[in-house]
């Protein structure tokens, strides 16, 4: 029988999507009021495991346990009614309802009665002022909030619901390594208070940083549970990937050529104003700065997604003008978006659609019929290179873990025969093994000649993989760094803008 | 087993195809075909006429405007759009044509195939504003086509001024016309329309499975964003779409013009074709948010309302109640289409 020490107990939970097995037995338990981490590789079955604690998914065997009670937990209606809410990665807040409206959504009024409005707002600054965040404003759109504000919000909305268990599915990976400080704040005085606290996430610092706990997941298994400080972030990574790494930067030569790509003074929207830098041929530039610093816009804006209001895009020495994407891909600039379900793959196609969109002109004939042996062979050779996993490349790509969606959309892009890459948080929630394929890729990408523009907010990975990197500030240019000067103090002093 | 998670598609290729498809499974997608199966059964069990040759062509060759329009329409709800203008598009066309025969087509049967090319070219140009309000500019598609709906109605109106009119026999085009409508060919005596249709629909069948433009039509309306940043031309993908509706309505306009020797603005506001094809459509799952869809599985869906109508004649149903049961019907198959999805 379970004992009482545990708040949520998960026993021998199987689960499989059709043939694979995403769960296998696992067993799983959480001590109340504890940060326990979830950790494993992408596609270890971390997410499926909550799903199924919280009532998204319908497990095909096992037992759950709250406070040493058996549940049945089919919805997840059931999951809230028993004080478990999940936040994940993908926001669940609407964007164009204000911070108050958003916290008390599913009770806006008491029953049967209007809204009152002012009694709203003030049940919604007070909620964020115990959490310590009194000073968002309630009356604002959450879309206008920063990413780091927006989830405090969708946190605050668990705890009026009466969360108890809370869990979060990769929180950060939309944070830069410096906003994340706030949220584990807030994380660790939740967890005083007696919240238990489910933390899944790829950036092993955090975890040593913030968590009580640690579980291990693996090919659907669990691997065993650890005290934090029984491991050491070596130990922890060849527990989840089954071998020893030896640094998590694989080593380049540089070979630098001349520029390929320069930018003269790009501005566009409010969000965007002056910006200058250059590309190299066989260089990895990287683009770091703040969350809202305008990385993303400046580069969307010289690839035509966004419009140009102004400046000059000069590549090989002739000034070009990208109104839409098609101009720029066809001018060998080819670009990984940020929000990768959003905009970087088609979650409802089969990965064969997504990987060939780009190209598949090169498998036609005579009468424009594709030739699908000729694709097929071009696919399997890019998902062996990537190493993505999948059961069939037939399948959607909705059906695979978060990493390998990213691998499909690299894939996509690699299709498209692009010279000059722009990738946008390519390493955005993706496992450390995962990490270092990418990085590999790139390493390969840049030794034959591509020049690679990498947006990151992870400082560790714009130090470890960049040969030089622009840092933005309120979306201009704080500094242009060389890599013999790419080191944490500098990242930082030039992004907070600290001089 | 262990190893199943970790492996390459190279590799596993199939492990999770092995596992049999729950029967679940298997009638949650096939429904339309199922659905229509049972149709056929009932059908001819409640009428004996049912199954004749004779009854099984004319339903075909009175289905036929619905099958060209509904290809159109299925093109265009598969980007994410849709086209409420087809209906409309049609009626002014069937005007359209009668006129131009009327005019030019006295005593030379040629020029019945320049009308027939002008009227389809005013469905193209229809087509090609509606692809350029939404696929440009970006407009939303339900009240493009809508508002478009009430021009061609009202060019119809304006060009017949607003009578109904018979083309006259002597005219020659129009006579050519009509006995081609009617033409049925002598071996089995299905209508000569039918094999058009049919050309047409394998046609498309054909390019939209193994062509890129297919691949690409549905790629569209399953990320539209995700596609234009990889730097494809979405705008012309949803453009060609629209026009290739247009053109399919003024076929259709032309055929009911072939089979009534009518020109009639009535037709433009009070045909049934918006509702039934867009109905067939999503009956034959096409999904309204886009990305889904195949060609068979819309004629199945036209199939599928042709002999809801077919037998409630046959069984000698007033006409007006005939309206309320097929409403009932398209909402049940619309509701039965949604029972596999997981989104609710
Ligand atoms: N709805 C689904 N349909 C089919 N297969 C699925 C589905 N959801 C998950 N899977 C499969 O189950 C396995 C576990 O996926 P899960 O999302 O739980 O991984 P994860 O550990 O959260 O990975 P990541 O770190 O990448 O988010 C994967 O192989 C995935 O392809
Ligand atoms: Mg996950």
């Amino acid at each position: 029988m379970a004992e009482m020490q545990y708040h949520v107990e998960l026993v021998n939970i199987c689960k499989s999507f059709g043939g694979v097995r995403a769960c296998r037995n696992v067993n799983f338990r959480v001590k109340a009021g504890e940060i326990h981490a979830l950790v494993g590789e992408n596609g270890a079955g971390k997410s499926t495991l909550m799903k199924i604690l919280s009532g998204a998914y319908a497990k095909d065997s096992g037992d759950i346990y709250i406070g040493g009670q058996k549940v049945n937990i089919n919805s997840p209606k059931d999951g809230l009614s028993l004080g478990i809410s999940v936040i994940y990665q993908e926001f669940a807040l609407v964007g164009s309802l204000t911070v108050a409206e958003n916290i008390f959504i599913d009770q806006l009024s008491e029953k049967g009665r209007l809204i009152n409005w002012r009694r709203l707002r003030e049940r919604a600054s007070s909620a964020l002022e115990s959490l310590g965040f009194g000073s968002i404003p309630v009356d604002k759109a959450v879309s206008e909030l920063s990413v780091a504000h927006r989830q405090v919000v969708e946190i605050c909305k668990a705890l009026a619901r009466d969360a108890s268990v809370l869990i979060l599915d990769e929180p950060t990976s939309v944070l830069a390594s410096g906003e994340a400080g706030q949220l584990f704040r807030l994380l660790r005085s939740l967890r005083d208070k007696g919240v238990t606290i489910i933390y899944i996430s790829h950036r092993l610092e955090e975890i040593f940083k913030l968590c009580d706990r640690i579980t291990v997941m693996k090919d659907g298994c669990h691997v065993g549970t650890y005290k934090t400080a029984e491991l050491d972030e070596k130990e922890l990574v060849s527990l989840m990937i089954g071998r020893t790494l030896e640094s998590y930067f694989p080593a380049r030569k540089p070979k630098i050529g001349e520029t390929v790509m320069k930018l003269e003074n790009i501005s566009s929207g409010k969000t965007v104003k002056n910006v200058s830098f250059e590309v190299r041929r066989g260089e990895v530039l990287g683009i770091t700065g703040l969350v809202g610093a305008g990385r993303t816009e400046a580069m969307r804006a010289v690839f035509g997604a966004d419009p140009l209001d102004g400046g000059r895009v000069i590549l090989n020495g002739r000034q070009v003008r990208f109104k839409t994407p098609e101009r720029a891909v066809k001018h060998g600039i080819g670009m990984l978006p940020e929000d990768r379900k959003a905009h970087g793959v088609l979650l409802e196609m089969p990965i064969r659609t997504n990987i060939t969109l780009t190209r598949l002109k090169s498998f036609t004939g005579p009468l424009k019929i594709i030739n699908r042996k000729k694709e097929t062979r071009y696919i399997e050779d890019l998902v062996k290179r990537l190493s993505i996993k999948a059961a069939s490349i037939e399948d959607n790509v909705s059906s695979l873990s978060g990493g390998n969606q990213q691998k499909v959309a690299i894939a996509k892009l690699l299709a498209s025969d692009c010279r000059i890459l722009i990738l946008d948080e390519p390493t955005r929630g993706v496992d450390v093994g995962a990490k270092i394929e990418i990085y590999n890729i790139i390493n390969d990408l840049v030794a034959n000649g591509f020049a690679v523009i990498l947006i990151s907010s992870e400082m560790a990975e714009i130090i470890g993989m960049c040969d030089r990197a622009v840092v933005m500030k309120d979306g201009s240019v704080a500094g242009i760094l060389d890599k013999n000067e790419l080191t944490e103090e500098n990242l930082i002093k030039y992004s907070m803008g600290v001089n | 087993m262990k190893a199943d998670l970790k492996t390459t598609v190279g590799d596993l290729k199939g492990s999770a195809r092995i596992q049999r498809m729950p029967v679940n499974d298997f009638f949650v997608k096939n429904n339309a075909p199922i659905i229509l199966f049972i149709l056929i059964i009932v059908s001819s069990i409640v009428s004996e006429n049912f199954l004749t040759w004779r009854n099984i062509t004319t339903v075909l060759l009175q289905q036929v405007p619905y099958f060209l329009i509904s290809m159109g329409v299925m093109l265009t709800i598969m980007t994410g759009g849709i086209d409420l203008s087809v209906a409309a598009v049609a009626g002014c066309s069937n005007v359209v044509v009668a006129i131009l025969i009327t005019k030019w087509g006295q005593d030379n049967v040629g020029m019945l195939f320049v009308c027939i090319a002008l009227t389809i070219l005013l469905g193209c140009a229809i087509g090609a504003l509606n692809g350029f309000f939404i696929g440009k500019l970006r407009m939303a598609p339900f009240i493009v086509t809508l508002a478009m709906m009430s021009v061609a109605q009202g060019i119809a109106y304006l060009v017949s001024g607003g009578a109904q009119f018979r083309m006259k026999n002597e005219i020659l085009s129009a006579r050519a016309l009509t006995w081609f409508a009617a033409y049925r060919d002598p071996l089995i005596g299905m209508p000569v329309l039918v094999y058009v249709t049919l050309a047409i629909i394998l046609v498309l069948w054909f390019v939209m499975r193994y062509t890129p433009f297919g691949r690409l039509i549905l790629a569209v309306g399953s990320n539209e964003s995700a596609v234009r940043l990889a730097g494809i031309n979405v705008t012309k993908y949803k453009f060609i779409a629209y026009v290739i509706s247009g053109a399919l309505a003024a076929a259709a306009g032309i055929i009911v013009t072939g089979r009534s020797a009518l020109g009639s603005p009535l037709n433009a506001v009070q045909s049934d074709f918006a509702l039934s094809t867009v109905a067939a459509c999503v009956i034959g799952g096409v999904a309204l948010e886009g990305g889904k869809g195949t060609v068979p599985f819309t004629v199945v869906g036209v199939l599928i309302l042709a002999l809801i109508t077919n037998v409630m004649n046959l069984a000698g149903l007033a006409s007006y109640p005939q309206y309320v049961v097929k409403g009932a019907v398209i909402i049940f198959a619309i509701f039965l289409s949604r029972l596999g999805r997981e989104d609710g």
